[in-house]
């Protein structure tokens, strides 16, 4: 990384945070921040790019060959782990040390997936989970999937179906928007931010100048006051 | 004592940069008096501005000039006690 974590904004600060996963508090302060954030970095630097994709891979993400190690660790943590069957045993490991989840190596594999799949109900959206729950409920409402509602017709079943999955489509579309116009939001923030910290540092170079350039018109005026002291003492000299 | 042009010529000059300096100054007082005890929300954050930018001054910046003006005055010193040793009007 070109800039060191001390040199960030708060924002970009935080904004680092959040893509390796980690949840600054509101009031949390900006050295014990870098210090979490350099913590996090080191146990992801463990983890190699192959271990990264394999687990992306597993969890039906795509992963091309040229995405670079640092994409895969933002994916990474966008993944849901609230269920870890077909995880490998040597996966759920780096999963849960990525996560901070302590361990062993006598500790079991199930107890291991239970405490990430626990920890996972955490790192999800409350809200994200919530409306999905409303979005699938409206969705067998509409579809008729219910135990106790039976479709006579099946073209009217297709129309159901049809319409439910427009539904599906439209919140599918408005939370990847929402996720869309949030991050843009955070660019731009950090864009503003490092506008704003460019301006300061402009305006110190300029206080130096001006300071610098008030001095000089102070030492100008005193090298006239010697100058008219000079003539005044020679003329003194000639004129005794 | 005889009038002499260049001794009356020097007294002119000092009198008005003296007043021309007093004038300046007093004006600048009073814009930052302005500054500092203005109770409005905008020279509340002009007055914070002002303090940070105070603090954040690094005098090692202005430091050969302030050396210089240190040394002109020390020479403009030295020409002044001069002059009590070299007989004269003025």
């Amino acid at each position: 990384m070109a800039a060191s974590l001390e040199d960030l904004s708060d924002v970009e600060l935080r904004g680092t945070a959040e893509d390796i996963g980690l949840e600054p508090a509101a009031k949390e302060k900006r050295k014990e921040l870098i210090a979490r954030i350099r913590a996090r970095r080191e146990i992801i630097d463990e983890v190699s790019r192959e271990e990264f994709a394999r687990i992306l891979r597993w969890g039906g993400e795509e992963v091309k060959d040229f995405h670079a190690k640092g994409l895969l660790v933002r994916k990474f943590y966008r993944m849901n782990f609230r269920k870890t069957l077909g995880l490998s045993p040597e996966d759920l490991r780096i999963v849960a040390r990525l996560h901070d989840i302590e361990f062993d190596d006598e500790t079991p594999d199930e107890e291991i997936a239970t405490t990430i799949e626990a920890s996972a109900k955490r790192w999800t959206d409350v809200l994200k989970r919530a409306s999905g729950r409303v979005v699938g409920f409206i969705a067998r409402q509409v579809a008729g999937d219910g135990p106790d509602e039976t479709l006579e017709a099946p073209e009217e079943e297709e129309k159901a179906v049809s319409r439910s999955l427009k539904k599906g489509f439209k919140a599918a579309l408005r939370f990847s928007m929402d996720d869309y116009i949030a991050e843009k939001l955070d660019e731009i923030e950090a864009r503003i931010d490092r506008k704003l910290d460019e301006l300061d540092r402009k305006m110190d170079a300029w206080r130096t100048r001006e300071v610098r350039h008030r001095l000089r018109i102070i030492k100008y005026t005193i090298a006239a006051t010697v100058a008219v002291a000079v003539i005044s003492i020679l003329y003194k000299l000639v004129v005794r | 004592m005889e009038f002499d042009l260049f001794f009356f010529w020097r007294r002119l000059l000092g009198l008005s940069v003296a007043i021309y300096c007093l004038i300046t100054t007093a004006d600048r007082l009073r814009g930052y008096w302005r500054l500092l005890h203005g109770e409005e929300r905008h020279w509340g954050y002009a007055r914070r501005y002002l303090v940070i930018q105070l603090l954040r001054m690094k005098p090692r910046e202005v430091a050969w000039e302030l050396a210089q003006i240190l040394f002109l005055l020390s020479v403009v010193a030295a020409l002044i006690w001069g002059h009590r040793f070299v007989p004269g009007g003025g």
